[in-house]
């Protein structure tokens, strides 16, 4: 195999490649990026057997052939060549790369092609379902942090993605707190999957990187067998999806609260940064109290003191205090940016929600936290 | 600022006293508390039984071995809890600032009450008259202006005894004791000291601090020749706050079957939970530890001559849970993954459960699906039940775990 790159487009896919390539795994060939040159460009391929990404590189190809490197190896290396064009050839499994009107050169042991896993390939025949990449972020970004972190209980351990006809919508719940994004979009499709945090993780990183090209053109998503396919700028990536019963989170969601309050999200926010600093140990909780027309934060700590900090709401109602981790509710006022949130709280062991203040958002987000018992 | 006294006090052979206590037939025997079973250690030794060369740590066989004629008894743990109040109590009269360090030892530190008993000397003699008192046991004690030397000056003095150091005296008094007698000094770095020639703490005083930086490091090197002149200020602290709870037992015969570690680490993980409950604790860490069958080697005796306790290989698997548990069965599911992924695939000497990054209980996030809540309470009510019927009252049957005992009889039934 010999083909001629750019370095800045091959760092790009190399740096999705070995994000994904498992380096620990009992697998060693898992920690390779497998390169295979076509007719005019190089792909570029990585797996865990869980998520598995491919990229193309536009290439002058000299000759075709397929080469499998240490993900990180290589990456370490490209990442140390000056920006020009660089050379990848191979003698055996044995992979060198040069750049053009440069002295330096790196060998690296490689493998042969064929020693790498296939690829999951999604059925001829599965329905192809397209969504604005910004769309696909903004459910992730709105959500993803009430994604549990417990990689024993794999139903909370992933995101549930839903599709119905022209709504798309994403809930996380991590068993304390859960978020609901819902989004209209101009396409129909009809799914239902569980996306393993990794996964959700890497398509953000995807999405984000699409973002930043200027590129918010669409990702075609398609389920198939036991795996979900995301294509878009470039890059396939596919994820094994989590075989599990997402938990009843309709009935979790309260239809009414018995108080809501309207307060302006910024500063709401920054009272809750600087009074959870106070607060006790790792537990991170924030008593809230509600009275007189205002919201108060107070938190304390048996081993180094207190904190306090105020701001005024419309409230006249008799006085209620709830506790809260503080993360939790911090989480949540940066998943959107409307000026208002409103809170809706019933007694202090009810779940509370917390949805954006303009009307229009506030049907498509919102949030439920668990308090604690302070 | 006033003279520092530190006073350490240390029960004589304290487990087989007590045992003698109890059953004044044992009295003048030498009595040998655990080591019972085939491979336990030995936990504590009556001074009869330290006549045969027999101590603490010990494996029970060798034990058997030097002291055919011992009285080996398996302890009784509830007991000497209970006793080790009673001394507590009594520690008590003389200073409020007190750091256990095991059931039957603890620092006090005296400086603001030697004074009102006449001195520390005065102070330690009616400290070890009123253990008597109120225990019939004798109890020794160093006193030292640090922590380091009273323990030291504390095994001058036994039994029953007080050994007192001035502050004047400590350079004499540790100049030529070995290294090992220091803290943190155990038989690797013991090795390496004598390696190069340092024998005695004034050995370690004496070498200039490049050259055992070499072997421990710059700060390690500062530290170890500070405590080795006797210079320690470390507090006596008195309201430790855990650290991690654990539980761990060493098999009669090395196991091998899923259904006998299934067993132990569900027996290890209710007992942690318990405790935990106990303290109002949960913790976020759970840690599997294992010991293996195959013994790879020796430690350095403690006496030359001696043959060396033996050592196995120690496999040890953690896993961060995001919310902090005090809940049996949630300790004894991660336990047995980490024991899954581990592939031991050999014979296991000894299985412990451990919690650690601990939290206190009372600031407690809610469960939105109401699963998290119920454990607790289940938790709180069995606990009651073991308060007021006993230990064994009630446990838990072994639910969820059946699979696990069903494809080892698959397994056995294959053979």
């Amino acid at each position: 195999m010999h083909v001629v790159v750019s370095k800045k487009e091959l760092l790009k896919i190399l740096a999705h490649c070995q994000g994904v390539a498992d380096k620990k795994s009992t697998m060693p060939v898992l920690g390779n990026v497998l390169l295979t040159a076509g007719k005019d460009s190089l792909k570029l391929s990585a797996t865990d057997l869980y998520l598995a990404v491919l990229g193309d590189v536009p290439a002058k190809v000299e000759e075709s052939g397929s080469v499998a490197v240490g993900a990180k190896d290589l990456f370490d290396r490209v990442k140390m060549m000056p920006d020009a064009m660089l050379s990848i050839s191979t003698d055996g499994a044995q992979t060198t790369i040069r750049a053009q009107g440069s002295a330096r050169r790196y060998t690296l042991n490689g493998l042969f092609g064929e020693e790498f896993p296939a690829l999951p390939k999604a059925d001829e025949g599965a329905p192809k379902m397209s969504l604005e990449i910004s769309a696909l972020r903004d459910l992730i970004n709105s959500t993803h942090f009430s994604i549990s972190t417990d990689e024993t209980r794999l139903h909370l351990n992933s995101a549930l993605f839903e599709w119905e006809g022209s709504h798309v919508r994403m809930v996380t719940t991590d068993g304390h707190r859960l978020s609901k994004r819902e989004t209209s979009v101009s396409g129909d499709g009809n799914a239902k999957m569980l996306i393993p945090l990794k996964g959700v993780l890497e398509l953000r990183r995807l999405c984000d990187e699409a973002r930043a090209d200027g590129d918010d053109a669409l990702v075609t998503i398609q389920q198939s067998g036991p795996n979900a396919f995301f294509a878009m700028s470039g890059f396939q990536f596919s994820v094994k999806l989590v075989d599990a019963q997402f938990p009843p989170y309709d009935q979790v969601i309260p239809s009414t609260t018995a108080r809501s309050i309207r307060a302006p999200r910024a500063a709401v926010a920054d009272a809750l940064r600087a009074v959870s600093i106070a607060a006790s140990d790792r537990t991170g909780g924030v008593k809230l109290t509600l009275s007189n027309n205002t919201m108060r934060f107070s938190s304390e700590s048996p081993e180094s003191g207190d904190g306090f900090d105020e701001v005024p709401v419309e409230y006249d109602e008799e006085e209620l205090t709830i506790g809260f981790n503080a993360r939790y509710f911090l989480d949540v006022l940066s998943a959107f940016t409307d000026e208002h949130l409103v809170l809706g709280v019933s007694g202090e062991l009810d779940p509370a929600t917390i949805t954006p203040g303009n009307n229009t958002d506030a049907e498509n987000y919102l949030a439920v936290i668990m308090p604690m018992r302070i | 600022m006033p003279q520092r006294w530190i006073l350490h006090a240390d029960m004589d052979a304290f487990y087989a006293s007590v045992e003698q206590r109890e059953r004044p037939e044992l009295k003048g025997k030498p009595v040998i508390v655990g080591g019972a079973s085939a491979r336990g250690v030995v936990s504590a030794a009556s001074y009869e039984a330290r006549k045969f060369g027999v101590h603490s740590a010990m494996p029970g066989f060798r034990a058997r071995q030097l002291c055919p004629e011992g009285v080996f008894l398996p302890g009784n743990m509830e007991l000497y809890g209970e006793v080790s109040r009673a001394i507590r109590k009594v520690f008590e009269e003389f200073t409020p600032e007190i750091e256990p360090l095991a059931l039957d030892e603890a620092f006090l530190d005296i400086t603001g009450s030697a004074k009102l008993f006449g001195g520390p000397v005065a102070l330690g003699e009616q400290l070890r008259d009123r253990v008597r008192e109120a225990t019939q046991l004798t109890v020794s004690a160093g006193i030292a202006p640090s922590k380091l030397v009273a323990k030291i000056a504390c095994t001058f003095s036994k039994p029953d005894g007080l050994h007192w150091v001035q502050p004047d005296e400590v350079e004499s008094f540790l100049r030529g004791l070995p290294i090992r007698r220091l803290w943190g000094v155990g038989p690797v770095l013991g090795e390496k000291l004598t390696a190069i020639g340092i024998q005695t703490l004034g050995d370690l005083a004496r070498t200039p601090q490049a050259h055992l930086a070499v072997i421990v490091g710059e700060d390690r090197a500062a530290d170890l020749q500070r405590l080795a002149r006797g210079d320690d200020s470390r507090a006596v602290s008195v309201s430790r706050a855990p650290k991690s709870y654990g539980e761990e037992n060493t098999f009669p015969s090395d196991v091998t079957e899923l259904l006998d570690v299934t067993n132990a680490l569900t027996t290890h993980a209710e007992a942690v939970a318990r405790r935990m409950r106990h303290d109002n604790y949960r913790g976020r860490t759970i840690t599997l530890k294992a010991k293996l069958g195959r013994r790879t080697g020796r430690r350095t005796p403690r006496v030359s001559g001696e043959q060396g306790d033996p050592v196995y290989p120690l496999v040890s698997r953690s896993r961060t849970l995001q919310v902090a548990t005090s809940d049996g069965p949630t300790i004894r599911d991660v336990a047995l993954a980490l024991w899954r992924e581990a592939k031991i695939g050999e014979p296991v000497r000894l299985l412990g459960v451990s919690v650690s990054k601990l939290e206190r209980r009372d600031a407690e996030q809610l469960d939105l699906f109401g699963a998290r809540n119920q454990t607790d309470a289940l938790g709180d009510a069995m606990d009651a039940i073991t308060d007021r019927y006993g230990k064994g009252a009630i446990s838990r049957a072994v639910d969820g775990v059946e699979k696990a005992t069903q494809s080892n009889s698959i397994k056995r039934g294959d053979k």
